[in-house]
């Protein structure tokens, strides 16, 4: 992202944290007597201080940073890799919803497997024995030595 | 001292502590020899497995993957020409030539040589200064506090990369994500949305594996193809003791250059590693075989950067700051164990301290061994597919967040952090003044308002004695100096990878 692009956008997160976000959602009882006391007063800091890193990359270091953009790696085909990332967020967002119907362990073996299938394009035997073994051996540690009580869902039931 | 030290060898001297310490070693060296991993993300995806542990242990086994982890680095940087972890970048330099000549044994051989000394000497830096600089952190109050830890923020400056304002941006947005919650002084909402998950803050763990881990997996999934180079083979040379006794001096000079570097808060390991390796260069009689595969080169950016890892422990115990952002995981893991880390512990909880010293040394002796063993084992760890890999990793990070508070809130926070992490990334916006601000953010709050509270708002308290003098002084003056180091190491690696290709 080029120094003026940034710039614009700290000024814009500035503007709505100053003007909407910190009235809106940060609470300061009305009798405090003193701005620095306040629960606003470090909110405020912090907006004004993005405010300025927006200013001095918009006016003053507002050259394009085009070698570190270069070199970031690019797929070869960028419409691919933004669809990859879009199914990836789905999966995300997917695994999140069906946790409590599937369970923790079903669930991350769904995402391993979604995960590789949008990488490699294929599911092999291998992936398949990893997707199983690697959630169970999680469950067995965290459910049985960490005694953490891992949703087990609605189709099937761990020891 | 002594009761203390033999206070700390009964707590370490026990199977379990011992087994944590080194698999932490074993964990952390495997994760820094694999391309695309790194100390930070290990020692974030070990943190969950600690919960179960006794705060002793668990920290032992972070503190092994965090030692691991950085000589670790060294292994693909000498094979694979690809420095596993940044620190490790000064040892591509001859290192992989020595391995393209068929000295690769050679040269890991006196890469572990290098670190573990280097390791040994930080490791008795830090007993010797943490305990004198904690008595005198025990004089500071909330303003002192306070200074300080604007002090520690300029660690920004020291891992912001190319752009400061870049930096200082990110760790504005960390600032400003730690002020989600209950307010410290009135219990009212602050950016809540009145949701009650959100009423206790972001959770730190979910915050950070989000930063590290999650934007690793998904820039495989946006560029698959990404190469990570041709291993070569192990040779059967290794190193000689004429060799080492040869080298002694640079290791010794660059161990100090790390330790000196690791104590102050933001430099950290990559800039010690070139430094010491300038220096050695600029002292050696071999000067003109430094970039060609000169041994003596790997030993000193190996001694630089593994002289650090012990002397970036002497600002957490001392004073409860780090020095940089695996040592700010490793403070989060105080945290969760119940212990805060700072001159009170050194008062509180003296033989949980010596019992860290103790596993310190230790961790040395365990790299020495597990380190030649990992040597020889990367040829299988090289074969691992990141596409196999990283989806692995993301079902850790899905166990581990949910283990925190046994919540999918934490998981549904790891991956939006991911996702911001991946922006920030691709918008060439650095991670890692964000992780440190979030994690330093309340404290500075805290003890700022606290300060207030004690001068019903005069803000001359913030000016009160010549320690908060000492320290307005040094924040600024680190602020010039970190600005200027950065962008002469930021100029010196990109000519060298320039002379690599």
């Amino acid at each position: 992202m080029s120094n003026r692009a940034l710039g614009l956008l700290c000024s814009v997160i500035a503007i709505f944290l100053w003007f909407y976000a910190i009235p809106q959602w940060v609470s300061a009882p009305s009798n405090v007597s003193r701005l620095v006391l306040s629960p606003t007063f470090w909110p405020l800091i912090i907006a004004a201080l993005i405010g300025l890193c927006g200013a001095y990359l918009l006016f003053i270091d507002n050259r394009q940073t085009a070698d570190e953009i270069e070199s970031l790696e690019q797929p070869e085909n960028r419409t691919t890799g933004f669809i990859r990332l879009f199914m990836a967020a789905v999966a995300m967002v997917l695994f999140l919803i069906s946790v409590e119907t599937a369970g923790l362990v079903i669930g991350s073996m769904i995402l391993f497997l979604v995960m590789i299938f949008i990488v490699t394009q294929t599911i092999s035997i291998r992936f398949f024995v990893i997707a199983v073994i690697l959630p169970v051996a999680l469950y067995g540690f965290f459910a049985h030595v960490a005694s953490v009580a891992i949703p087990q869902g609605e189709w099937m039931q761990l020891p | 001292m002594i009761d203390n030290i033999l206070a700390g060898i009964a707590i370490v001297a026990n199977a379990e502590s011992i087994l944590a310490l080194a698999g932490g070693v074993l964990i952390g060296v495997i994760a820094g020899a694999i391309p695309g991993m790194s100390a930070t993300m290990a020692v974030a995806l070990t943190l969950p497995f600690t919960f179960s542990l006794s705060p002793i242990t668990g920290i032992l086994l972070l503190l092994g993957v965090y030692k691991g982890g950085i000589f670790g680095g060294c292994i693909p940087a000498i094979l694979i020409k690809t420095p596993g972890t940044p620190a490790s970048s000064a040892t591509v330099l001859d290192g992989h030539p020595m391995a393209e000549k068929g000295e690769s044994g050679r040269a890991l051989g006196m890469a572990l040589y290098a670190s573990c000394t280097a390791d040994l000497i930080s490791n008795l830096a830090l007993i010797l200064f943490a305990g004198w600089l904690a008595s005198f952190a025990l004089k500071f109050g909330p303003p002192e506090f306070f200074t300080l830890i604007l002090f520690s923020l300029t660690i920004i400056a020291g891992v912001s990369g190319a752009s400061l304002v870049r930096g200082i941006f990110s760790a504005l947005l960390g600032l400003l994500l730690a002020t989600v919650g209950l307010d410290l002084v009135y219990g009212t909402n602050r950016f809540t949305m009145n949701d009650p998950n959100l009423m206790g803050g972001l959770n730190f763990i979910a915050v950070l594996i989000g930063l590290f881990a999650i934007p690793e997996i998904l820039n495989m999934i946006w560029s698959p193809d990404k190469n990570s180079g041709q291993a070569r083979p192990l040779s059967s040379a290794w190193v000689s003791f004429a060799e080492y006794k040869r080298c002694f001096k640079s290791i010794i000079r660059g161990s100090f250059i790390g330790v000196f570097l690791g104590s102050i808060p933001g430099i950290g390991a990559a800039p010690a590693a070139f430094l010491s390796y300038s220096e050695a260069k600029r002292n050696s009689p071999n000067q003109a075989n430094f970039g060609k595969g000169e041994i003596e080169g790997v030993a000193a950016s190996e001694a630089g950067n593994n002289g650090v890892a012990g002397a970036t422990l002497i600002p957490l115990l001392a004073l409860g700051v780090p020095g940089d952002v695996i040592t700010a995981i490793i403070i989060g893991a105080f945290m969760i164990h119940g212990l805060q880390p700072g001159p009170m512990m050194f008062l509180t909880n003296v033989d949980i301290i010596y019992a860290l010293f103790v596993g310190l040394i230790l961790s040395s002796v365990f790299l020495f061994g597990i380190g030649s063993f990992a040597i020889r084992g990367f040829r299988f760890i090289s074969k691992i597919p990141k596409a196999v890999l990283l989806p692995s990793v993301l079902v850790l990070c899905v166990y581990g967040c949910y283990a925190i508070n046994n919540t999918l809130f934490d998981v549904g926070v790891m991956f939006v952090m991911g996702w911001l992490g991946f922006f920030m990334y691709r918008a060439s916006i650095p991670a890692p003044p964000f992780l440190i601000a979030f994690i330093l953010g309340p404290l500075f709050e805290d003890n700022f308002r606290q300060a207030m509270l004690m001068s019903n708002g005069d803000l001359t308290i913030l000016f009160r004695s010549p320690i908060t003098w000492f320290f307005w002084a040094a924040t600024l003056l680190t602020i010039v100096a970190i600005s200027r180091k950065v962008r002469e190491f930021e100029k010196k690696p990109q000519a060298l990878s320039e002379e690599l290709k």
